[in-house]
């Protein structure tokens, strides 16, 4: 576990079946029956939601509104009413920022808060997250359930555990151990396929893929998954909370198996630009509000040293990348450790044009 | 020079004489009010750097004569004094005595000759207007003063007469309010002013209480009167945009709303803002949404509406679409707009416009 890991104090919190919830606080008369969010069978419409009697039923998201019925004819099927969630969901995102500013919306019923830095409840996390929990219900009567460890992949597991209106906590010197029983299909980004792959070499639990050498691993699911999954396997995971109040640049870094010479440097942060010039493409038609401003290299040297070079560029060029790469490397001598590229943001705003 | 006045009467005069003298007057008797005791009448006359007023009350008189009283410490005890006659006399020893029920002070007075008058200039054009429509239509206009010093020439109001019109225009470069009032066909003179907007503000408490108010502008002051109250003030130099060119010719679309929706939609939607100003509004036949958007946090609030042509997004400064409304009375608002990028005119009190620019993307 690394030194940034354990200072950490990450909440994910995930209201319990959202959308059915609330239908069912609105309409009192579906209380204790098992009720479903989503479109008419007729329609070809699914599940957006189920609350805990339909789920006993094996009613959840994403089945087909058809399958639903027939696995309970009494289901109690509400059409969506997505104005009405958003303006509850407004409501609990206002009862967040009462604790932090650092929220990353997940979707409209789930976030992580990042509460490392909060003097309330003499900054206990646990705390924190009982008194969210309380303030939730006393605001909108929904539960929420809350997990807290000391980063994002494990506080969403623990917010799993306990659910519904649970609260579980994972103190940084628990990880080890809790890691250790959990299954691999429990990773965030295990799905069907990884699933099937891992099985063919037993890889059942995180203690098992710890064992794994990573090379061997890699040849199963490619290197960069490999290295990722052995991370979180040991409980590792470094991604911030990213506010999403504002993101003001989009980088992506690698570090190399082994130090590179100066000459090797161009070819490796090519692979690392073309996949970070991917990923922001994507990025920037879900955010259309951000602009590039500048391009950024940073170098970390094998002394761990680094340095950071920028310069304006509206549209993340290779050329302008190559620049920045022979004025960073005349820094330092040394051998290159990590090479990392991205971008700086200003915002797309709009503008006041003037009258005359 | 003694006289002797009820004590409301005094106090709403000192009230309104004090609002022109300067918070920090250059020199001594600049910030004391003048006190003029003729016939059956006391005149208060105040100066301050760009303004003067003077005030006419009937009073008690016992001795005609002239008296300087410090501004501040008069309106200060005036408003402090018990309900009753107020008696104010100047003594041999240069104090004026203040004398209300059992209370008495003595202030002192300094040479009233040294008093600052500015003479009245000739007036240029003169008209007159009921109070109520000239402080409406300033009101209508004055948010949408410039601040900023350097645009000097729109840190006031245009006062402008043409073919027996009376405008009122304000624009700070990004959006214009005005309002015309007919004052009758009387062509003479036409004229531009530009007032002073400290002076505008001034106008609806020096000016209350009366129902008629004469305008005369001349070319460096503009001067409103009253049966008792003469507010004059400097008149700010130099070019005041030509406003009538932006106005577009025409307008080919339009969109109709009820003004009070209009206006808690924005005030509630305008809430998430802070740094990004922008209000959209996405209109369609029968409704129109407006929504605000400040990084995750969204803002809807649709409102119904009467409108004809293809289904449009317009994006503003809420706080320069919400400005207008708070002044105007009209229960419906029009926008007019021929496109999403060019000059939009809101429309509602008769004889009201208020051009503003859409916001873009830069």
């Amino acid at each position: 576990m690394n030194m940034k890991d354990k200072l950490r104090k990450i909440i994910h919190v995930d209201m319990d079946c959202f959308f059915a919830a609330v239908e069912v606080r609105d309409q009192s008369e579906l209380q204790g029956k098992p009720v479903a969010v989503g479109g008419a069978a007729k329609r070809r419409g699914v599940i957006a939601a189920a609350n805990y009697e339909a789920r006993a039923f094996g009613v959840h998201s994403a089945l087909s509104t058809a399958v639903a019925l027939r696995r309970c004819p009494e289901l109690i099927l509400v059409r969506p009413n997505m104005n009405k969630y958003k303006e509850v969901s407004a409501e609990v995102f206002k009862i967040f920022r009462k604790y932090t500013q650092i929220i990353e919306a997940i979707s409209l019923d789930e976030a992580f808060l990042d509460v490392s830095d909060s003097p309330l409840h003499h900054g206990s996390g646990t705390l924190i997250a009982q008194s969210i929990k309380k303030d939730i219900f006393e605001h909108t009567g929904l539960n929420a359930s809350a997990g807290i460890a000391p980063n994002k992949f494990l506080a969403k597991i623990a917010s799993d555990w306990m659910k519904p209106d649970g609260i579980y906590t994972i103190p940084p010197e628990n990880v080890a151990k809790f890691v250790q029983q959990l299954p691999v299909k429990k990773i965030w980004g295990v799905g069907k396929e990884t699933l099937r792959e891992l099985r063919k070499f037993a890889l059942e639990t995180c203690a098992d893929l710890q064992k794994i050498s990573p090379d061997n691993l890699a040849k199963v699911i490619g290197t960069n998954r490999a290295e990722e999954l052995i991370a979180l396997a040991h409980g590792i995971d470094n991604r911030e909370v990213q506010s999403n109040r504002e993101r003001k640049s989009y980088t992506r870094e690698r570090t190399f198996d082994s130090d590179l010479s100066h000459s090797e440097c161009l070819e490796a942060l090519r692979t690392v630009f073309d996949e970070c010039k991917k990923k922001l493409h994507s990025y920037l038609k879900e955010k259309p509000q951000y602009k590039i401003k500048t391009s950024v290299l940073k170098v970390k040297f094998a002394d761990f040293t680094s340095t950071t070079v920028e310069c304006a560029d509206l549209n993340f060029n290779w050329e302008v990348m190559e620049a920045l790469l022979v004025k960073a490397l005349e820094r330092n001598q040394l051998r290159v450790r990590l090479l990392g590229c991205g971008v700086k943001f200003t915002k797309n705003d709009l503008a006041q044009p003037d009258l005359f | 020079m003694k006289f002797t006045i009820e004590r409301d009467r005094l106090n709403n005069a000192v009230k309104k004489a004090g609002s022109v003298i300067s918070s920090r007057p250059t020199v001594s008797i600049m910030g004391h009010f003048l006190l003029d005791v003729q016939a059956n009448h006391l005149v208060i006359t105040a100066t301050g750097l760009d303004q003067m007023i003077t005030l006419t009350l009937e009073a008690n008189v016992e001795q005609e004569g002239k008296a300087t009283v410090s501004a501040k410490i008069l309106s200060q005890l005036v408003q402090r004094l018990p309900n009753g006659d107020v008696s104010v006399s100047l003594d041999e020893r240069g104090m004026v005595n203040v004398v209300c029920a059992r209370n008495s002070f003595s202030l002192q007075s300094l040479d009233p000759l040294q008093f600052p008058i500015e003479g009245r200039e000739e007036s240029r054009r003169e008209f007159m207007i009921s109070t109520s429509q000239l402080c409406g239509n300033i009101a209508k206009c004055s948010y949408a003063v410039s601040t900023e010093e350097a645009k000097a020439p729109m840190t006031g109001l245009l006062l402008t007469i043409t073919d027996g019109t009376f405008t009122t225009v304000a624009t700070d470069g990004r959006r214009m309010a005005l309002v015309e009032t007919v004052i009758g066909s009387d062509s003479s003179l036409d004229s531009d002013s530009i007032l002073p907007l400290k002076a505008a503000q001034e106008l609806p408490k020096v000016l209350e209480g009366s129902s008629d108010v004469k305008v005369s502008l001349g070319d460096t002051h503009a001067v409103f009167s009253t049966d008792d109250v003469v507010f004059q003030t400097k008149l700010l130099e130099g070019n005041f945009p030509n406003y009538r060119m932006v106005m577009p010719p025409g307008f080919e679309n339009h969109v109709t709303m009820p003004r009070d929706d209009f206006y808690s939609a924005l005030d509630r939607v305008s809430q998430i803002l802070d740094k990004n100003p922008a209000v959209k509004l996405s209109l369609t036949p029968t409704e129109v949404l407006i929504s605000a958007m400040n990084n995750a946090e969204v803002a809807e609030s649709p409102i119904p509406a009467s409108y004809e042509g293809e289904n449009l997004d317009l994006s503003f400064n809420a706080s320069f679409l919400i400005d207008p409304l708070r002044h105007l009375e009209c229960n419906k608002l029009t926008l007019r707009f021929n496109d999403r990028l060019s000059p939009t005119g809101l429309y509602g009190d008769e004889g009201f416009l208020y051009v503003i620019m859409p916001l873009r993307h830069n």
